[in-house]
């Protein structure tokens, strides 16, 4: 068993998934990988098996929230210290893997976000992109009183106790994991750090996330997770001070 | 007439399985209610005064308006319950898949 597991969730990727995962194992580290192949329709999965990777297939499209939860329960059963979440789209560069690793040991912190505005990262982000960002940097201030430069980064690193407890049932929203998810983290007291990343421009296909008119619904939804999140935490409070 | 029918078409699903027991009762209470309001027009009259509507029929649509939004909301929860089931349900075939393959490729060695 590797240091830490390495969770990739992959959706009809089959363009990026061979490539993102040479580059991962040609760097030698001691770690296992885990693609979560969420119900792809081509040939994602076999790509994935033709390396030395285990791979989970869900038998139908759950969405990337519900694909990362399947890698948490996995890296639960088999008692994995640490998890790394990458993207299968080639976006992340696996040379941060080893520094999120380090990081979370060295600091014995709970999670350790990458960030591209900590450095120069060689990725495009558009005006769209940047407002949404700028404006979850201000929710999560708002919430929570911490500065998170990049909450809509995917590349995370956690530990035992944190991806555990976001394994269970009703413990992870399913659609979209990012600025509610670091809200519901830092309102668990878990301690969390950002190290800087580089992150690169997808090399074929589109995101999911971020085409269309989907950037709206995308806020709308995480505007109503966190409106949940913040509710649950202040009755939580309010119950805990009145007990 | 209209919840004779109603009632008879619930009784039919039931017994060919294709409504269960637990959301019937919905169905077969409404059909109750459509029975003894359409047997008792003056019961309605009676009500609507008693709330203080002047035209009767418009409490019918009230009530009937406010039984399907629930309704509605009824299934819409259990659509909710569902779809976490099916995750549950994909997410554990996923991993009990993958974790007997993992036994078996150790049993081999």
């Amino acid at each position: 068993m590797g240091r830490f597991l390495v969770i990739i969730p992959a959706y009809n990727e089959e363009k990026n998934i061979g490539n993102v995962l040479e580059e991962i194992l040609d760097l030698n580290l001691d770690l296992d990988i885990l693609v979560v192949n969420d119900g792809s329709t081509d040939r994602t999965a076999d790509l994935a098996k033709s390396y030395n990777v285990t791979v989970l297939s869900h038998i139908s499209n759950l969405g990337y929230g519900a694909a990362l939860q399947t890698g948490y329960k996995y890296a639960a059963i088999k008692k994995y210290p640490y998890i790394i979440q990458f993207d299968a789209d080639g976006q992340h560069d696996p040379k941060s893997l080893e520094n999120i690793y380090n990081t979370l040991v060295n600091h014995e912190l709970d999670v350790v976000i990458g960030s591209r505005f900590l450095i120069g990262s060689t990725m495009y982000i558009g005006p769209l992109k940047r407002f949404v960002v700028i404006f979850f940097r201000m929710i999560i201030y708002l919430f929570t009183g911490e500065k998170i430069t990049d909450p809509t980064s995917g590349l995370r690193g956690m530990n035992f106790k944190v991806f555990r407890y976001f394994s269970m049932r009703n413990h992870f929203p399913t659609d979209y994991p990012d600025a509610d998810l670091l809200i519901q983290m830092l309102l668990n007291n878990y301690k969390v750090a950002e190290v800087p990343t580089n992150m690169r421009d997808r090399v074929f296909g589109k995101s999911v996330q971020h085409a269309g008119i989907k950037p709206f619904f995308y806020m709308v939804r995480i505007m109503l997770n966190i409106f949940i999140i913040v509710v649950r935490y202040k009755i939580r409070v309010w119950v805990k001070n009145n007990a | 007439m209209c919840g004779f029918v109603f009632f008879i078409n619930v009784i039919y699903l039931l017994i060919t399985k294709k409504l269960n027991e637990r959301l019937s009762i919905v169905w077969l209470a409404g059909s109750l209610i459509i029975f003894i309001l359409s047997g008792n027009p003056e019961l309605l009259d009676y009500l609507a005064h008693y709330i203080g509507i002047q035209y009767p029929p418009s409490l019918l649509f009230l009530l009937s308006t406010l039984v399907l939004l629930y309704l509605v909301l009824y299934l819409f929860i259990q659509i909710s319950i569902l779809n976490d089931k099916v995750k549950e349900l994909t997410q554990h075939i996923a991993l009990y898949h993958a974790l007997e393959i993992e036994q078996d490729e150790i049993e081999k060695k």
